[in-house]
């Protein structure tokens, strides 16, 4: 009897229980303000990161092709510098020896 | 519970304000009450979950393929937010609201009933809370829960009993007292 009676009470006192626990307010109406803010903010954010870091690719992507042409230009100076010694012996007739040389073996004239 | 319809979804996923302001709309709610629940009905607390779970839905949205409903991928991100922000803040930040709660000027005439449900809530697990008021107060199924949660079906059934024998044995112990029986 005992026991019936307590389990009826508890019965009672459990459905408290879940009327209290369900007694929840209402969801605060300037919650969705917040977090679009916070949304736009993010996006904003990413937007400038995303623009700083294209910033940086152009950037690196630039010095990248610079470097490799002046490097290009120095791997072509010794074979402008040898073009160049060229012509100066031809123009101060160092080299004319050999080019009668070449010439005599040309020409069938060399001994 | 009530979805989103698929073309408002798209155009959420896409990234269109007014679709996202429905799903916030359609999900909030819900997401509201079991997070409360879960923060021990502390408003503020309660108040920045939301916020961070629908940030992090905004941020994931494109990720989402549609294996499971929406809801149960909402209340997945709702769950691992609140279980992150108790793991961030310590099991103490959280029982201090309990503790201001209870700590009323005159405790000589017992509990009330709103403060014997934050006693028996805050003696739960911040995942015991969530199962308990998804399940008993939403009526959320088990099958979604179990997905929500990771945790089987059928644990899930077992833990949900032993969660109401324990709190009709803990109701009628602290009414008891207060009857003075």
């Amino acid at each position: 009897m005992n026991n019936l009676l307590n389990a009826g009470f508890d019965m009672d006192n459990t459905r408290d229980f879940y009327r209290e626990v369900s007694r929840i307010p209402e969801l605060p109406p300037d919650i969705y303000d917040s977090i679009d803010r916070a949304i736009r903010r993010k996006s904003l954010m990413k937007k400038i990161l995303g623009g700083v870091a294209a910033s940086i690719v152009l950037f690196a992507t630039s010095a990248v092709i610079v470097t490799s042409l002046l490097q290009r230009s120095r791997d072509l100076e010794p074979q402008v510098a040898v073009e160049l010694q060229t012509v100066r012996d031809y123009l101060n007739g160092s080299s004319l020896d050999e080019d009668l040389e070449l010439y005599a073996v040309v020409e069938g004239y060399y001994k | 519970m009530r979805e989103l319809d698929d073309v408002t979804l798209q155009r959420a996923i896409k990234g269109n304000r007014d679709a996202f302001r429905k799903l916030y709309d359609t999900y909030a709610p819900f997401i509201w009450r079991v997070l409360y629940s879960m923060a021990m009905r502390d408003s503020e607390t309660a108040r920045e979950l939301v916020q961070d779970t629908f940030i992090k839905v905004h941020g994931a949205l494109h990720q989402f393929k549609g294996d499971s409903a929406l809801s149960t991928w909402l209340y997945r991100i709702a769950f691992t937010t609140a279980m992150s922000y108790r793991r961030k803040q310590g099991k103490q930040a959280v029982f201090q609201v309990y503790t201001d709660n209870v700590t009323a000027p005159d405790r000589s005439d017992g509990y009330d009933s709103d403060e014997l449900a934050s006693k028996i809530l805050a003696g739960l697990s911040e995942e015991e809370r969530f199962i308990l008021v998804a399940r008993e107060i939403d009526g959320v199924p088990f099958d979604e829960l179990a997905q929500v949660t990771g945790i089987t079906s059928g644990t899930l059934r077992t833990r949900v009993h032993r969660l109401k024998e324990m709190i009709r044995r803990e109701y009628g112990n602290e009414q008891f007292v207060e009857c003075g029986v």
